[in-house]
């Protein structure tokens, strides 16, 4: 089409198209962008007694096992067939074990075997120790005081060690037999470390070393367990040996010196070997308290504060029952001021209700076996019922 | 284009990109669409000013008709230069009526047809000539939408090609052949929507100017038969 002046509509909108183009073409160079949206979070919740039952995991471990394993260190020898579960989706309970030991038991326990033998023992232990520091008596004719040791002779004595000693050999049960002993009542663990125990020793096997206990403890638990140190650790016991062996403290004897002693904290045997404890499992769970033992901890509970209550009779018409949200600590004492639940609304009452709350005051470390250590976060909170009608049948 | 690649430029969407990252079917009708919108845009313009003249000469030209100068006169003036809108019209009828009267034998008998037949054809052509390119307006305001939505519809189902072959369903990967495919129809309507606007408007002054110049041959056609009975009466009454 000829362009004419008259005309000038092609030219004209070509002109404003290429111009609206071009504004386009700078306005819509850089295109907004959108805030970076906030991610959604998923969000579970866990109840408590979800919680509970979380057991500790190896933080040391890879992987999350199918099934969860409690550490093991070396394979037990006497294996129990364990019937598989029937259902292998079904969630097991990991037995919790055993609380850390307190503190204060192990220092009780330990100190006292050194020192109490002593007296009478003196004579019998005396040739021992010699027999690891033979070098010593040469050197020296006759240190400090010992009154009762005169040292040359002990190299006869010495040579007649092994012959004491040769009982010993078949004797070396014992040591892990005296922590096997020791081993029911969790507190004896020497280690302070608080590492639990991972594997609790199993009842047959407590009812067997608890038959042997008696048999041996009464007479030869003072006699053998020295011989049996001081055998193998020629330091501690009696006031004159020590006296001797820091004078005879040599670096080459060092490996004497040290303990010899079995470990106090037995490896957790097991099936299998396994160094490191589950980084936690799908198809397991910590420990729950059984109906049974609930039962038992009620009757516990409930003699105890019948004991400590005085409760004051009721008027025939009137109906009562005072209600004691208590807190427990671990060792049975109230965490917090027991509070009550439903205050009577009739004044008359309120002897009664107070009756309660004195007794559970009363009864305050309330005596809780060692076995519901591990439940502790199931009968932490309770509410007491004080019916009286009850406490009077 | 081949969203893969797209991926790692995906911030980079401009308007050129757009455009030479489509199709060729894209680019067809993108390119198609934008030269009907200056097309519609330059009949737009044309048009407005075609109008705008005409109305003047309208106004003009009716004012110089009714002001009683002598219809002789008009004509010479107005045959001289162009016309347009009802100054051709009358220039027409006044040339048909010199025609009928040059010839001194001519018969008046049917003069009256012949000049409203006259009018008649000029209005039409006068009419014609303002219509013309309005109907592209019309095709474009419906088109447009239905040929950018085609693009659209190309674009996309390349971009799904593109996405069921590379197996990657990111958004930033579908975002820009979505985005250049939309492109086709947003030309589309940038098109459409003046031209169908405009294509409305100017319709409507098309027969305004119609009923106008219609009302004018009428009046004129009614002006000459009067004429034309004073003269056959004179002649009769000459005869007689």
């Amino acid at each position: 089409m000829k362009l004419k002046l008259s005309e000038p509509g092609y030219v004209v909108s070509g002109g404003v198209h290429l111009l609206a183009l071009l504004m386009l073409i700078v306005t819509f160079t850089k295109p907004e962008q959108f805030d970076p949206m906030q991610e959604t979070v998923p969000i579970e919740t866990i109840s408590d007694s979800d919680f509970n039952k979380v057991m500790q995991g190896d933080k040391s471990a890879s992987a999350v096992r199918p099934e969860a394993l409690p550490k093991v260190d070396k394979v037990d020898p006497s294996p129990e067939a364990t019937p598989t579960p029937p259902t292998p989706d079904a969630q097991k309970t990991v037995p919790t074990p055993p609380p850390p030991p307190a503190p204060e038991p192990v220092t009780q326990e330990q100190p006292p075997t050194p020192p109490t033998p002593p007296p009478p023992p003196v004579a019998e232990t005396q040739p021992t120790p010699p027999a690891p520091t033979p070098p010593t008596p040469p050197s020296r004719p006759a240190p400090a005081p010992a009154p009762v040791v005169p040292t040359p002779p002990e190299r006869v004595d010495a040579d007649a060690e092994p012959v004491q000693a040769k009982p010993l050999p078949p004797e070396p049960p014992r040591p892990p037999e005296r922590v096997a002993e020791a081993k029911p009542t969790p507190p004896v663990k020497p280690h302070p470390t608080p590492k639990p125990p991972k594997v609790v020793p199993k009842p047959d096997q407590l009812a067997k070393l608890l038959d042997q206990e008696p048999a041996d403890q009464p007479a030869e638990k003072p006699v053998p367990k020295a011989p049996t140190k001081m055998a193998r650790t020629p330091a501690p016991p009696t006031a004159a040996q020590t006296d001797e062996q820091s004078h005879t403290f040599d670096l080459t004897d060092i490996s004497r010196l040290l303990s010899h002693d079995a470990p106090a904290q037995k490896a957790a045997t097991g099936r299998e070997q396994s160094k490191l404890a589950s980084l936690g499992s799908a198809t397991a769970h910590a420990d729950r308290m059984a109906p049974s033992l609930w039962g038992q901890l009620d009757g516990l509970m409930e003699e105890q504060y019948r004991q400590c209550w005085s409760y004051l009779g009721l008027s025939p018409g009137q109906k009562y029952v005072p209600q004691i949200r208590v807190t427990y600590d671990e060792s049975g004492g109230l965490a917090s001021d027991p509070v009550l639940v439903n205050p009577p609304s009739d004044p008359t009452l309120r002897n009664l209700a107070e009756s309660a709350l004195r007794a559970v005051r009363r009864c305050n470390p309330l005596r809780i076996p060692s076995q519901y250590a591990p439940y502790y976060d199931e009968w932490k909170g309770r509410v007491l019922r004080f019916d009286p009608q009850e406490m009077a049948g | 284009m081949n969203p893969a690649d797209a991926a790692g430029a995906v911030t980079e969407v401009s308007i050129m990109s757009m455009f030479w990252n489509a199709h060729l079917v894209v680019k067809i009708v993108m390119i198609g669409l934008l030269s009907s919108s200056v097309w519609c845009w330059a009949i737009i313009i044309n048009k407005t000013m075609l109008f705008a003249k005409t109305r003047k000469a309208m106004d003009r030209f009716e004012q110089v008709f009714w002001s009683g100068q002598s219809l002789e006169e008009l004509y010479q003036t107005s045959s001289q230069k162009p016309t347009i809108g009802m100054a051709s019209c009358f220039v027409a009828a006044m040339r048909e009526w010199k025609r009928s009267f040059q010839n001194v034998g001519a018969s008046f008998m049917g003069l009256h047809a012949r000049l409203e037949k006259v009018l008649d054809v000029s209005i039409a052509r006068e009419v014609e000539k303002l219509e013309s390119g309005l109907l592209v307006l019309a095709t474009v305001a419906s088109t447009a939408p239905f040929v950018g939505l085609f693009g659209t519809v190309w674009g996309i189902m390349s971009s799904f090609r593109s996405i069921a072959a590379s197996k990657n369903t990111s958004l930033a990967v579908i975002a820009p052949g979505l985005a250049e495919a939309l492109f086709a129809t947003a030309i589309g309507l940038f098109a459409a929507i003046p031209a169908l606007v405009f294509f409305n408007n100017l319709q409507g002054m098309v027969a305004r100017f119609q009923a106008r110049m219609e009302s004018f041959a009428d009046e004129f056609s009614s002006i000459l038969s009067r004429q034309i009975d004073q003269h056959v009466g004179g002649e009769r009454d000459r005869a007689a």
